[in-house]
């Protein structure tokens, strides 16, 4: 990649990521975060604060990574059957750019699909991408997906919106 | 802080077994009498200079060493005192439960507790939380287990002993199934009393 990302780079990185995850190719995943990035799924509606309010997940590389390995587990009795999952992506909108600061925000609506048996539960969501490059690629420092009801009494989200 | 709160919950069976439960009268108990999943969180900088300057040293380190697991009232809510959670267990259906996850703030204190109740919550009480969703596919085989009629029998007998009926406020075994027992007998008492 040239040193400065054109919109049409940033889009196809979403569109990419969600691939990712669609395909379950969770390390090539986790390999788009930044060392110190970050996955948010706030729990309440236009939530500011990660640290001190709870949220349904604030996540670093470090509990990602073990979360994807337990999803590989022999023991994990939640994943025996396996959960699949499918996004539909409206197309990712640049909202910002800073080339000298190396910063980019994208927004993206999201419907996404979990099933598993015979179970099959839809999500609508927001997912806001802090992206941000690191040796001249593309990497996320922030992950942020508002779910339209992340205050509801939801059942079990085992895989990645 | 995040690895504090995962590692203890892959302790050994006897980690679980040793740390003890204690029952008391009408249905009420907790798991963790000498020790907890909690036990060995690091300290927060600057709350026990604030418990000894309010308490004096002995009471702050009488209140700091109580490290309970899970304080469960009778019959449906869960305290975790150590880390300031508490959990409300709502029946609506023979098949459907609502848990709400209630965490505090600690007046005065630190904003280093509330990072740590709040991220415990993220990865133990949340729809999202690994080890929810093992505890829920549980819960939900057992539920498809009672819902057949193979067996019309919940067997909760582990370590029982004949003797168990009128005593009060026992310390027993961390894997004893007697606080379940007592939530039985409570159950019986209260729903048949005045009848």
């Amino acid at each position: 990649m040239s040193a400065i990302p054109t919109d049409q780079q940033l889009v196809d990185f979403v569109l990419h990521e969600a691939r990712l995850l669609d395909q379950q190719r969770l390390d090539d995943w986790l390999d788009l975060f930044a060392d110190d990035g970050h996955y948010w799924m706030p729990v309440e509606w236009g939530q500011s604060d990660p640290k001190l309010t709870t949220s349904l997940m604030y996540e670093d590389k470090l509990l990602l990574k073990i979360r994807i390995d337990r999803l590989k587990g022999k023991t994990t009795y939640s994943q025996s059957p396996r959960s699949r999952c499918h996004h539909v992506l409206q197309t990712p909108q640049v909202d910002a750019r800073d080339d000298e600061g190396r910063r980019y925000v994208t927004w993206t609506p999201v419907h996404y699909v979990e099933s598993r048996a015979d179970q099959q539960t839809l999500y609508a969501a927001w997912a806001t991408h802090h992206l941000t490059l690191v040796d001249g690629a593309l990497r996320i420092r922030l992950k942020r997906v508002d779910l339209v009801n992340c205050d509801a009494a939801l059942g079990s989200i085992q895989l990645f919106v | 802080m995040a690895v504090e709160i995962y590692a203890p919950f892959m302790s050994s069976y006897e980690f679980f077994q040793s740390m003890g439960i204690r029952v008391w009268d009408n249905g009420h108990g907790h798991t963790g009498v000498s020790h907890s999943i909690h036990s060995d969180y690091s300290a927060v900088p600057g709350y026990f200079e604030q418990m000894t300057a309010a308490y004096g040293e002995k009471r702050a380190k009488e209140i700091l060493d109580e490290n309970r697991h899970n304080t469960v009232y009778f019959p449906n809510v869960m305290l975790k005192g150590p880390i300031q959670l508490l959990r409300l267990f709502k029946p609506i259906a023979a098949n459907r439960t609502l848990v709400e996850s209630w965490t505090f703030r600690l007046i005065g204190a630190p904003d280093m507790l509330l990072e740590r109740t709040v991220m415990y919550n993220r990865l133990i009480n949340a729809p999202t939380s690994v080890v929810g969703h093992d505890d829920l596919e549980i819960y939900e085989r057992a539920q498809a287990g009672l819902a057949s009629d193979g067996n019309e029998w919940v067997d909760i007998q582990r370590l029982y002993s004949a003797d168990e009926p009128g005593q009060r406020n026992v310390v027993t075994d961390g894997t004893s199934e007697w606080q379940m027992r007592n939530q039985f007998r409570a159950w019986a008492k209260f729903m048949t009393m005045g009848a």
